[in-house]
């Protein structure tokens, strides 16, 4: 336990310091820019285009008509999931690409702590890009009418926990196929268009709800728009919770085996060099 | 018989080499035998040398030894433990540093990055500071320890690598072309650092892998060639010389003799002529210098009392012995 | 050296460097789709299937579907443009930027070869994405000009690639292509059209998106290809494209 928490600490200090060296307060910025397109366009068919007007089917699918404050709450967790799959789901092809994975392997030290500090900072940065996200949201109309605090923390861990294990599959991916971009971009352009980040699931086409329903962060965003933004009691709805549950497990546990399944690859295939 | 610090039966690593793919159809795929059945041990506090071309099997060896690849069959044992069963106290208890500017995290000072593998490796955490120093200290980094990697030269960084080998004080260390690139005054000091500190002074084991003979005619206790996955020959430095090139290179400079005089000589005594040419700075060319190759030093009492019958002298005899780069080349084919 | 021989090895080096793998190219396909199905979800929530938009006084309703198709269809090559500018830093930091600089090849044939790859990449994505687009989501298509849309269709395009090698020419003179690419992507999606109809912003602001090229050939090619525009009615877009291109030309002095 010592040695995993050593890791850890020790792989999210570097992995923070390394990304403010690189990218600095130009990149923090950056990484709004792609919330903040969904955020403007949110607004502006709203407010400008729409007049406020929304749909009976979305006001009954998100238990309010407040398409903005609907599309805040999805664009700011999203950055969680953004975050997630670009640092630890290629945290080990850039260090190969630095040469580092082999220093790394020399060591004694546990491979899931290593990851797990990866984890650890892409949580604190995207809390960051979150409270940000949230203020300049605010700014523009965004109302929270409720807070179920059990059901958002549990949420927010759940989440965390499935994007971990997600992260690990995306990282034995990109690792093992050499995949720079491709998974983890296309991956995360796939939860943000079926897992309701910017619309209700049950709005879109049956196939599209089918996909959505495997995806955990589907079931995280309803149950923290429904903890923030509940105009209503009960509207939390708990099937949903277990899923999460489910589904997070799942992701887990079949992370945790890709990650110990790709280790022994890099160590046979000599996975090392620099691709 | 205490056990060797590192042991290797029939080690044997086997790579499959694909070629790319065109869009449509199966890549081809060859298996390249990179160590093949290699048999090694090295005592406790030995510097040993594994020399060889590029390609040989040198540093999937060392990989293989510092768990860093797995083997395809054999076996290897650092002090006592198995390589693959052992694997995570084998890592507890070796190193490695290999030539070249990567495995260093560029963004982070040199302290940084020590810090970190000190975490990595599980350096007693009141240790970690005086640790992180005492290496910085010894590689000659204390000043610019708090510089990013990526403003170092090769060298300091090279350096670096040294002191990230050394962090979690291994009792075995692997050193592959370790001074690779570095500039001659730089390469030097490692040398003299890695003899003196690292073996003499604090016992280490050390297997070292290098392209340059003379680094490891220079520090090797015993070496062993290795080509094309296979152990060639192994021994110390001058055994290795001997029992490849078991003849001796003789440089005679004499005075008063034609050249087919001095090849007669030679023939005489069943020695070959490498060469006879006259001096350079003679412009009488009255001076002869002939190289021959012979198995002993004896034709030079013989060459004086030749010579000396016949009206001319020697005026200078050398002796070369055979160096590891000459069992080299022998060995190689070259 | 042969021109064309420069721009088909660019190409032949992208296609080996990348597209190597029906992997890559079903993340080349998978992903515009998904942006594409992201801004039609944006209008779900709403009450209209319709979208209107303004162009001088000329007013069209569009089916959101076509819409905003189109607008990831341009959108995509536009960025694949800016991308291919970007490439350079690539080529930079890999050390292969000074070897290709070397050689006696056409620079204008190396920056045009990087837009070829952008123009393979697009005309993938029409050959998966338009009859998803067209059979499933039904998209209605009015075209009562053919010429008015082919000229639409071919300054659009020729715009964009010119804007693409002045992009590329500029890009080789800092090290911060990437960065930059990626920076003017979504300012341009959100200010050119691509999700929401410029005509929504201010009069003053929407007046400033006109100088984009992108904006310009989306209302050029939804007049045209969604709403049955005429030629007179996109001749003003249409020649400040030609424009573009003529200036773009002059700009590649910079390189």
């Amino acid at each position: 336990m010592r040695t995993f928490l050593r890791a850890t600490i020790g792989s999210a200090r570097i992995s923070t310091i390394i990304y403010w060296r690189f990218f600095n307060w130009t990149g923090f910025a950056l990484r709004f820019l792609s919330p903040l397109l969904s955020l403007s366009v949110a607004w502006i068919l709203y407010n400008v285009v729409y007049h406020q007007s929304t749909s009976t089917s979305f006001k009954g699918a998100a238990n309010s008509s407040d398409y903005f404050s609907f599309v805040v709450v999805g664009s700011a967790f999203f950055v969680y999931v953004v975050s997630t799959l670009f640092t630890l789901g290629r945290v080990m092809y850039w260090d190969r690409a630095q040469g580092v994975l082999e220093t790394i392997f020399l060591t004694p030290s546990s491979v899931l702590g290593y990851i797990s500090g990866r984890m650890l900072s892409a949580f604190s940065m995207a809390t960051v890009d979150l409270l940000v996200l949230f203020g300049i949201g605010y700014a523009l109309g965004f109302h929270v009418t409720s807070f179920n605090a059990p059901v958002f923390f549990a949420s927010i861990g759940l989440m965390v926990a499935s994007l971990f294990g997600l992260g690990l599959i995306v990282n034995s991916i990109t690792l093992i196929f050499r995949d720079r971009v491709n998974t983890a971009n296309t991956l995360t352009t796939l939860i943000l268009v079926f897992s309701g980040v910017v619309a209700p699931l049950r709005l879109m086409p049956d196939w599209a709800q089918r996909v959505g329903a495997v995806i955990p962060f589907t079931y995280a965003i309803n149950l923290l728009r429904a903890s923030l933004l509940s105009t209503e009691s009960g509207s939390v709805n708990y099937g949903d919770l277990w899923y999460l549950v489910g589904l997070t497990s799942v992701f887990l546990l079949a992370g945790h085996a890709l990650l110990i399944a790709t280790v022994k690859t890099v160590r046979k295939q000599a996975l090392y060099s620099h691709i | 018989m205490s056990t060797p610090d590192v042991k290797t039966e029939k080690l044997v690593r086997v790579y499959e080499s694909k070629k790319r793919r065109p869009i449509i159809g199966a890549p081809k795929i060859t298996l390249v035998v990179a160590v093949d059945n290699l048999d090694l041990e090295i005592p406790q506090g030995e510097l040993f040398g594994l020399l060889g071309p590029n390609g040989a099997g040198k540093t999937t060896t060392v990989k293989m030894l510092s768990t860093l690849l797995t083997p395809t069959s054999g076996r290897a044992w650092i002090r006592g433990l198995d390589v693959t069963r052992d694997s995570q106290k084998v890592r507890k208890i070796v190193n490695m540093v290999a030539g070249g500017e990567r495995m260093l995290y560029y963004r982070l000072t040199g302290r940084e990055n020590l810090n970190y593998f000190a975490e990595l490796y599980d350096v007693p955490s009141s240790q970690v500071t005086r640790r992180v120093n005492d290496v910085l200290r010894r590689v000659g980094l204390e000043e610019r320890a708090d510089e990013e990697v990526e403003k170092y030269s090769k060298g300091m960084k090279q350096r670096l690598q040294i002191a990230r080998g050394l962090i979690n004080d291994p009792q075995v260390l692997f050193l592959d072309e370790p001074t690779i690139g570095l500039d001659v005054d730089i390469a030097k000091e490692l040398r003299a650092f890695i003899r003196k500190q690292l073996v003499e002074e604090q016992g280490k084991t050390v297997l070292l892998t290098t392209h340059y003979l003379a680094e490891a005619e220079e520090l090797c206790d015993r070496a062993a060639f290795i080509f094309k996955g296979k152990i060639a020959a192994q021994g110390s430095p001058s055994e290795l010389s001997k029992l490849i090139v078991p003849r001796v290179t003789i440089e005679l400079t004499i005075r008063g003799a034609a050249e087919n005089e001095i090849r007669a000589f030679a023939d005489h005594l069943g020695v070959k002529t490498i060469s006879v040419e006259s001096v350079e700075d003679d412009p009488s060319h009255f001076r002869k210098r002939a190289i021959l190759d012979a198995d002993s030093e004896e034709i030079i009492p013989r060459a004086f009392e030749y010579f000396h019958a016949r009206g001319a002298s020697v005026v200078s005899a050398g002796l070369r012995q055979p160096s590891l780069e000459d069992a080299y080349l022998k060995l190689a084919g070259k | 050296m042969s021109f064309f021989r420069v721009v088909k090895a660019e190409l032949h080096k992208y296609y080996v460097q990348q597209f190597v793998s029906y992997r890559t190219a079903f993340w080349f396909l998978v992903l515009p789709f998904g942006n594409g199905l992201l801004y039609y979800s944006m209008y779900l929530p709403f009450t209209s299937t319709v979208v209107q938009f303004s162009w001088l006084g000329h007013n069209a309703l569009v089916d959101i579907v076509g819409f905003t198709l189109l607008g990831q269809l341009l959108y995509t090559f536009f960025v694949g443009v800016t991308l291919a500018g970007s490439a350079f830093d690539t080529e930079r930091v890999q050390g292969t930027f000074e070897a290709m600089l070397l050689t006696p090849a056409s620079r204008v044939a190396i920056l045009l070869g990087g837009l070829v790859v952008a123009t393979a990449q697009y005309l993938w994505l029409i050959v998966g994405i338009i009859p998803v687009f067209l059979f499933y989501f039904h998209l209605g298509i009015a075209v009562a000009d053919p010429l008015a849309l082919l000229l639409s269709l071919f300054l659009t395009y020729t715009a964009l690639t010119a804007l693409g090698l002045c992009l590329e020419a500029f890009f080789i003179q800092t090290r911060k292509g990437i960065l930059l690419g990626t920076t003017l992507q979504e300012p341009v999606a959100l200010a050119s059209g691509v999700i929401v109809p410029p005509s929504a912003y201010p009069t003053q602001i929407a007046l400033l998106t006109y100088l984009i090229p992108l904006t310009l050939g989306l209302i050029s090619v939804r007049l045209t290809l969604l709403a049955g525009g005429m030629l007179s009615e996109v001749l003003v877009p249409l020649a400040t494209l030609a424009e573009t291109i003529a200036k773009a030309n002059g700009s590649l002095a910079l390189f």
